[in-house]
């Protein structure tokens, strides 16, 4: 049995760790495209968004699940994107905060539920299309985004196209309206690799 | 004689980054810091004419920094190079005192403009 799953490229290789010169370049990578982010953000808004340090782990999809439970209070989208890199984005959001920001970006009031939904669709479009882009420049690869999708966590079964993936997570919050938000971006085993060989080149 | 410069960035990839922008006509001593504590070690030891500091950092973040040695008056030029490049982060910093804002990744050719405006080189 075990010398069966050992046979299996991505079995042999369940963990793809990366050493802490990768992940303190990534890191650095996913400030700089947050910062980027928060700014498109922060300029529709004309209020301060605040950024804390990205958090990078090795994750399973049953790791999501964790996100998932807070399903109760915060709309979700998801992106995926294909190239260079694969795998899917993840946006979260709070419902506190929404109506305010929805006010900010001059969104008819009273807004009604589809209303709620474009607003979602936007900002997830502004953050994580603004994560990925500036993570993209940055480490000159090429990817392909699609237009992001409102989904319900607890009605989500379709297969994930990934088994590991590398989770970066950033988070915004706008303090004045009680806004929070994450970005996940999922990257598939191959693209975790493809990656840390990027880095590489960046560090050499 | 050389300047003295610290480096004051939690990334090692950033501080590397800064330290291949640098002009290399510029003589400079580098001492680098992690945090923000360190960089103000850096300022205390004499380390620092120019200061080229961070902002999102462990222990004391760059805004910590920048609060402190206004009070301290010290004689430091201090040039921020930061990833938060919202207009409120630029104006704050700029505000505590701040010689030059300049965003990340950084440019090279701005950080020659920004020391030659600042009477560096």
């Amino acid at each position: 049995m075990n010398s069966q799953a050992a046979a299996e490229p991505d079995a042999a290789e369940p963990n793809p760790a990366m050493n802490e010169l990768q992940r303190d370049a990534l890191q650095e990578v996913m400030n700089i495209s947050m910062g980027q982010a928060a700014n498109a953000l922060a300029l529709l808004i004309d209020i301060q968004v605040t950024l804390s340090i990205p958090k990078i782990a090795i994750t399973t999809p049953q790791g999501l699940d964790s996100f998932y439970q807070q399903a109760n209070d915060h709309y979700f989208a998801r992106q995926s994107f294909m190239g260079d890199l694969r795998g899917e984005v993840i946006s979260m959001i709070s419902h506190q905060g929404c109506a305010q920001l929805g006010e900010s970006m001059a969104y008819e009031q009273p807004m009604d539920e589809n209303s709620y939904d474009e607003l979602v669709l936007e900002l997830s479009n502004i953050l994580a299309g603004a994560c990925l882009k500036g993570m993209v420049e940055q480490l000159s690869t090429r990817l392909h985004l699609s237009a992001p999708a409102l989904f319900k966590p607890e009605l989500r079964q379709d297969h994930y196209s990934w088994q590991h993936a590398l989770l970066l997570e950033i988070s915004f919050t706008i303090e004045q309206v009680a806004f929070s938000s994450k970005v996940m971006i999922c990257l598939d085993e191959k693209s975790i690799r493809d990656l840390q060989q990027r880095i590489d080149t960046l560090l050499s | 004689m050389a300047l003295q410069l610290t480096i004051a960035d939690d990334s090692l990839l950033s501080r590397k980054n800064i330290r291949k922008a640098l002009p290399s006509v510029l003589d400079a001593t580098i001492t680098e810091a992690c945090n923000g504590a360190e960089a103000l070690q850096a300022v205390a030891a004499g380390k620092a004419e120019l200061l080229l500091l961070d902002l999102q950092m462990p222990v004391l973040d760059g805004f910590g920094v920048l609060a402190e040695l206004q009070q301290q008056e010290v004689n430091t030029v201090i040039i921020v190079i930061s990833a938060d490049i919202q207009p409120q982060a630029v104006a704050r910093v700029l505000s505590l005192g701040a010689a030059g804002f300049l965003q990340k990744p950084l440019q090279p050719s701005q950080l020659e403009q920004l020391l030659l405006e600042v009477g560096l080189l």
